[in-house]
């Protein structure tokens, strides 16, 4: 950000030059710095490049393919759209991406604050660990879709459940990543801690909170990635809701143009969740984002 | 090879002297025995150091001598013997102890600032009060401008000069440090041994520093303890008598450097008897 308004800056000055008609230090300096600009502009310009290529070739594939097939198996790209855009218009997708959404919502917020608070305790006290770590790492090495039909039973078919299973998707791999985060906290910064004279709540507010938050971070982005596994999952397995009732309605009909519409926007939703939490991240680890500030 | 004088205090008497003639910055090691596991560290270690003195502790590798400093720094347990400072037995970290750690020991998180602020807010000082002597300190230690800045942001030798200036913002009594310049170029090395003999020249307190370099030792210390290994003792307590104020030309250009500086090489070539148990 700060490269930008020093480029601002130097553009502004005239150029300056000596009395021997030699550019000046400053003006070499930003010479220089006006090339170091146009490689980095180049090098994002060919990234991008790529990627609009690799789209393009995988639209183009798809397309072709899909036109020299039989309709039950797969679509051309643009029946899918076409299909979609019906959905959307006359099928009420977008209410049941809402319904999904909301789902979503409370899940992953209730798997972030269990497995957050999880992690920290058995993580930070050797007594939390040896008490509970070994459900948590047995429940985590177990697939959860096992305990959707439990879960159902329990709570019945509805959308206490379906909360239920998503938080039971988010909060395992949330409290596995925070429990390895506090305990790969530099011990060193723990000594210090304790040499500056830190009592127990001021070493946990200025120590093992921010130095967990990179690890919460990560943990909030696979938990993006197995709560939207959890939604589709519930809403599929316990009550027919939302984006996974549009997914199987439509492709238990065989209409597989629609279905693929309804995968990507799954897609969709999770690189859009993906990508508010990397903003996020940049928002709420700033020393982070410094430090790969220095590395370009 | 003039100097054998093995009188264990040059520093100047303490004007913090209490009732019971002890200065707030005396330290008084006594009878220290440490085991890592089943093999002695350090062996019956005895060693006083004067309010207001400057001492260097030397010695080759595994003799223990950052043990020692974390000892009186409270952070290690002592296995026998006691440690006291300013006449307090040491069982925990001292509040008038500020410690220098090798690896800088900031906050990744925290400004410059809030580094250097975080013992004082600890210690319940007011927020405007430990930001505005936070303040005071990192101007000191030559950091002014960079209070916003986090840790990865500066060199090696900005961030040591951070850790310094934490150290000294909670006016300290005794402020220890730990192989500080280890971390950074030889060139910033001597710069900050420079700077930290000009600080410490007008904020005078008790310093004990650890350090692998001869040189550094001669250059800073009133008094160079050489330690020796397999276990860790104290073999020889040197007195540096170059006159203060010293930069690091001066100290190199004295005619007494030479001798000192053979003198400790030597000490620190004598074969020390082979590790137990090999």
């Amino acid at each position: 950000m700060s490269i930008d308004n020093e480029k601002v800056v130097a553009s502004a000055t005239p150029p300056a030059t000596n009395a021997a008609g030699r550019p000046s230090t400053e003006e070499i300096g930003r010479l220089i710095y006006q090339r170091r600009q146009r490689r980095l502009r180049r090098q994002r310009m060919v990234f991008l490049s790529i990627r609009v290529l690799s789209l393009a070739i995988v639209f183009i594939g798809w397309q072709i393919y899909g036109s020299h097939t039989i309709a039950i198996l797969f679509a051309p790209i643009t029946t899918v759209i076409h299909e979609g855009y019906t959905l959307f218009a006359q099928k009420g997708l977008g209410g049941q991406l809402l319904t999904s959404v909301e789902t979503f919502f409370w899940g992953y917020v209730l798997g972030m604050v269990i497995g957050v608070f999880l992690g920290m305790l058995t993580g930070a006290y050797r007594a939390a660990e040896a008490a509970i770590s070994m459900y948590i790492f047995a429940l985590y090495a177990t697939p959860m879709v096992a305990l959707v039909p439990i879960i159902s039973l329990w709570v019945g078919y509805n959308f206490h459940a379906q909360v239920v299973i998503v938080t039971l998707f988010v909060v395992w791999p949330v409290t596995v990543t925070v429990f390895h985060g506090i305990r790969e906290i530099d011990p060193e910064l723990l000594e210090v801690s304790r040499s500056l004279r830190l009592n127990r709540r001021q070493t946990w507010l200025h120590v093992l909170l921010p130095g967990a938050v990179p690890f919460i971070m990560t943990g909030a982005t696979q938990g993006v990635a197995m709560g939207m596994v959890g939604v589709i999952i519930a809403e599929v397995q316990t009550q027919l809701t939302g984006i996974g009732d549009a997914l199987q309605t439509q492709s238990s009909t065989y209409h597989t143009a629609a279905a693929l519409a309804v995968i990507l926007l799954i897609m969709a939703l999770g690189l859009t969740l993906r990508m508010m939490l990397s903003l996020l991240k940049r928002w709420i680890v700033p020393w982070q984002r410094e430090e790969q500030g220095r590395r370009h | 090879m003039t100097i054998h004088d093995d009188a264990p205090a040059t520093g100047t008497p303490g004007k913090n002297r209490g009732a019971s003639g002890v200065a707030s910055g005396d330290i008084k090691c006594r009878e220290i025995f440490k085991w890592f596991g089943s093999s002695l560290i350090i062996e019956d270690l005895n060693l006083d150091i004067a309010h207001n003195e400057f001492v260097c502790v030397v010695g080759p590798s595994g003799c223990g001598k950052t043990t020692l400093l974390r000892m009186i720094a409270g952070l290690t347990d002592i296995d026998n013997g006691s440690i006291e400072i300013g006449g307090t037995r040491v069982t925990k970290p001292l509040a008038t102890v500020g410690v220098v750690f090798q690896q800088f020991g900031l906050f990744p998180w925290k400004t410059v600032l809030r580094n250097v602020a975080l013992p004082m807010r600890a210690a319940g000082v007011s927020k405007e009060e430990a930001f505005t002597r936070a303040r005071e300190a990192i101007e000191l230690v030559g950091l002014k401008g960079s209070d916003a800045k986090y840790p990865a942001q500066l060199s090696g030798g900005m961030k040591q000069r951070a850790g310094l200036a934490r150290a000294l913002a909670i006016r300290p009594e005794v402020i220890l440090l730990d192989e500080p310049f280890a971390a950074v170029d030889a060139q910033t090395r001597e710069i900050l041994q420079e700077e930290l003999l000009n600080l410490w020249g007008r904020h005078k307190q008790t310093a004990v520093f650890i350090t692998h370099s001869i040189d550094e030792a001669i250059t800073l210390a009133d008094r160079v303890i050489v330690m020796g290994a397999h276990p860790g003792r104290v073999v020889k307590e040197i007195p540096i008598p170059i006159e203060r104020p010293r930069t690091v030309a001066s100290v190199r250009r004295d005619p007494l450097y030479p001798s000192l500086r053979e003198e400790i090489w030597d000490l620190l070539r004598i074969p020390t008897s082979t590790p137990k148990g090999q």
